[in-house]
């Protein structure tokens, strides 16, 4: 019964009917055959169903832009991935992509530390971990080569952690810059973004010559050098008391 | 004692494979060796020395490149028990057609501690005939035995019993089945205060996890779980070793590079773990590289490394990224991919590409105080001078190079050096040695240890406090097991 069920799930799903409500049933069902964690073969078919529908559910969230719902899609997936020995280079891509715009560079390594070395080699898996690499040496602008292969919404999110990235090293590395090449730098297309975007971060705006000026460098010529009387004090209190125990 | 083992395995013997081999005299040593380890075995019972039991499984490995199995069935017909005897001989070839009834031992003064430390030869020489399926058996039951009995003098022999269960499983290509396995007797060793099985099960879990390739996993039962003080050094490094390993996926590299660092100091000499030694440079090397340092040239120097590390391509790399020329080290890494694949580098590897250019990055910075960001772009062999100008802000902000940029007229100006004694740096650094000198102190005055015989009277009092904690002892073990001790 519940096979039927599933199968019915499923094309309605592959037909775009009911996409909520379905997943939801598929979810109920999956709980209730026990297949939460798989242990015997004899429901294979089953499981298989419900592989196709979990992986359905996980590109859906993505165009429905619910990064949890993603997430919950996996883990229910992750059991039956291993239960069949396989994986889905699509979702994974996917699961990669989040992460780098989520910024969560060291969760980015430790998943592609565990892919098989034919996936990492896949065209799907290759993309994220190219970005990757172009974002880590900072040449953003290679990033613009793979704006096709990507979802437009994840692309807006990539590009919103990248421009923070950008911004950050903009305060260390320049002192000041005119605003029209900032605007350029930062990848924004009309000025007014731009200066919502420097009220945020708290620059600001020299009206005579058109120039952003990076908060840094404001605290940097006020700042004296102090010594860190306390650190120290207590370092030798330290000293003294280890030196007492030896002698 | 003998009469209170309770042996749960009544299975048939199995069939073993062994090809016998021709027994020679120097056996005699062989064998007188083994019976010393016996009696000194039964001494570390009687006083309670467990110390005594580790220095007779230090000689295990050089006592293993000795044995034969006509050599182990005199041993068992001499020393073990007679139950233990009719289990361990059918896993020996029984070419010596001993009559077993002939024979008869001296019941009374058999120990289950030497009959656990025969069995575990007799594993030994099962792997190296690689008749793996009964040495599996043999080690399951053992630890069966082992569980069964409960005391505290078999937990050395018991690490070692541990250690060979998973090797076996390993050589058998079935880690994973012997993971949950190992998760009880985890459990059980924990519960136990038994330190040398918790360090060694430990590190099995963490090698299965890591062979697995589920840091995640292993990272969680690395913050779930402490590895046991009173282990020896040998273990410990190894721990560190499968620490640093995790900690470097994870990016958190100056806690890799601790770790390792540690392991490798840690480690048996060259002589004794080459290869241990090797893997631990191999990714000491890698993460050094990617902390943005540069190896010493030392260490591709030692003769022990000089070719793993050489063939192994982690010369040509480091070169590479010294010299921060990006083709170089696409050359490399596609020259020796294979093997970082087979070291588990590869995506360690991948990583150092943008220190590639950073390390190129922070010469030109050093040699020039002002540059245009095209020669830069055609120094580092960039694409685009749009990226030259976001790369060399994001070293900026990194830390990598001290300068700033002008974008009007495209050029990166470095900033002259202050004096580094003007910054807290020395008085960081200076306390960073006095803590590991510290730290070195407090370590000996914990490892010494005092001979007992300073004086006379101080003797007899330690002899008479020794006979007080043995009693003891045997008290508790009597309500655990029975009556039935016998006179030491």
């Amino acid at each position: 019964m519940s096979t039927g069920e599933l199968k019915n799930i499923k094309n309605e799903l592959y037909n775009n009917k009911n996409v909520k409500s379905n997943l939801t049933r598929a979810k109920l069902l999956l709980a209730q055959l026990g297949l939460v964690i798989p242990k015997d073969s004899d429901k294979n078919d089953e499981l298989a169903d419900l592989k196709d529908i979990l992986e359905y559910g996980c590109h859906y969230s993505i165009r429905e832009t619910d990064i949890s719902a993603f997430e919950s899609y996996l883990n229910l997936l992750k059991p039956i991935w291993i239960h069949f020995n396989t994986q889905s280079p699509d979702i994974i891509s996917l699961q990669l992509l989040i992460q780098l715009i989520q910024n969560k560079i060291s969760d980015f390594h430790t998943l592609l530390e565990t892919l098989p070395i034919e996936l990492l080699n896949s065209h799907e898996i290759s993309i994220p971990v190219k970005l990757e690499r172009f974002i880590m040496e900072g040449s953003y602008s290679k990033l613009f080569d793979y704006k096709q292969h990507l979802n437009q919404w994840i692309w807006d999110q990539l590009l919103f952690t990248i421009r923070n990235q950008i911004a950050l090293s903009q305060e260390t590395a320049y002192q000041s810059l005119p605003i029209n090449d900032a605007a350029t730098l930062l990848y924004f297309k009309n000025q007014s973004e731009l200066m919502e975007f420097s009220k945020q971060r708290g620059w600001s705006v020299s009206p005579s010559t058109q120039h952003l000026v990076f908060k840094q460098y404001n605290l940097d010529d006020k700042q004296i050098y102090t010594i860190p009387s306390k650190n120290m004090i207590s370092h030798s209190l330290n000293y003294a008391k280890e030196l007492e125990s030896i002698v | 004692m003998v009469e209170n083992i309770m042996i749960d395995q009544t299975e048939k013997p199995t069939e073993t494979l062994e090809t016998s081999k021709e027994g020679t005299k120097p056996e005699q040593s062989v064998l007188a060796e083994i019976k010393q380890n016996a009696s000194l075995i039964e001494r570390a019972v009687i006083t309670t020395e467990t110390r005594i039991t580790s220095r007779v499984l230090r000689t295990l490995t050089t006592l293993r490149k000795r044995l034969t199995d006509q050599i182990l069935q005199e041993a068992i017909q001499l020393l073990a028990s007679q139950k233990i005897r009719t289990h361990l001989s059918p896993y020996l070839s029984n070419d010596m057609q001993l009559d077993s009834s002939s024979v008869e031992p001296s019941e009374t003064g058999v120990f289950p501690e030497v009959d656990i430390y025969l069995s575990l030869l007799v594993i030994l020489r099962l792997i190296d005939n690689s008749s793996l399926t009964s040495a599996l058996e043999l080690a399951s039951n053992t630890l069966n035995t082992i569980r069964a009995l409960n005391k505290r003098s078999f937990d050395p022999l018991a690490a070692k019993v541990w250690f060979y269960y998973y090797r076996i499983h390993e050589l058998l290509g079935q880690e994973q089945s012997a993971c949950s396995h190992l998760l009880v007797g985890q459990r059980t060793a924990v519960l136990r205060k038994d330190g040398d099985c918790q360090a060694v099960i430990l590190n099995c879990l963490l090698r299965c996890y890591l062979s697995a390739k589920a840091y995640d996993q292993a990272d969680k039962l690395i913050a779930k779980s402490t590895f046991p003080e009173g282990a020896g050094n040998p273990q410990l490094a190894r721990y560190l070793y499968y620490l640093g390993r995790v900690k470097a996926v994870q990016l958190n590299y100056s806690e890799a590079h601790d770790n390792l660092q540690q392991a490798i100091r840690r480690a048996p000499s060259g002589t004794i773990a080459p290869g241990f030694l090797q893997n631990a440079y191999k990714f000491f090397v890698v993460v050094e590289l990617l902390m943005g340092d540069i190896p010493e040239r030392s260490i591709f120097k030692q003769q022990l490394l000089k070719s793993s590390l050489e063939k192994g391509g982690y010369l040509a790399i480091t070169q590479a990224v010294r010299v921060g020329d990006l083709s170089l080290f696409a050359d490399a890494l596609e020259k020796h991919s294979e093997n970082f694949i087979r070291d588990n580098t590869y995506t360690l590897i991948l990583r150092l590409r943008h220190n590639v250019i950073r390390t190129g990055l922070r010469m030109i910075s050093l040699a020039y105080s002002r540059i245009p960001l095209r020669d830069i772009c055609a120094k580092l062999r960039l694409d685009s001078e749009e990226d030259a100008e976001y790369i060399v802000a994001k070293a900026a902000r990194e830390g990598v190079i001290d300068a700033t940029i002008n974008h009007q007229q495209g050029y990166m100006e470095s900033k002259q050096g202050g004096n580094i004694y003007n910054s807290e740096e020395p008085q960081v650094l200076f306390r960073q040695r006095i803590q590991f000198c510290m730290g070195l102190h407090n370590d000996s005055v914990k490892a010494m240890r005092y001979p007992l015989k300073a004086k006379d009277d101080d003797l007899a009092k330690a002899e008479e406090a020794r006979e007080r904690e043995s009693r003891l002892i045997r008290e508790i073990e009597d309500g655990d097991i029975g009556k039935g001790e016998e006179e030491d």
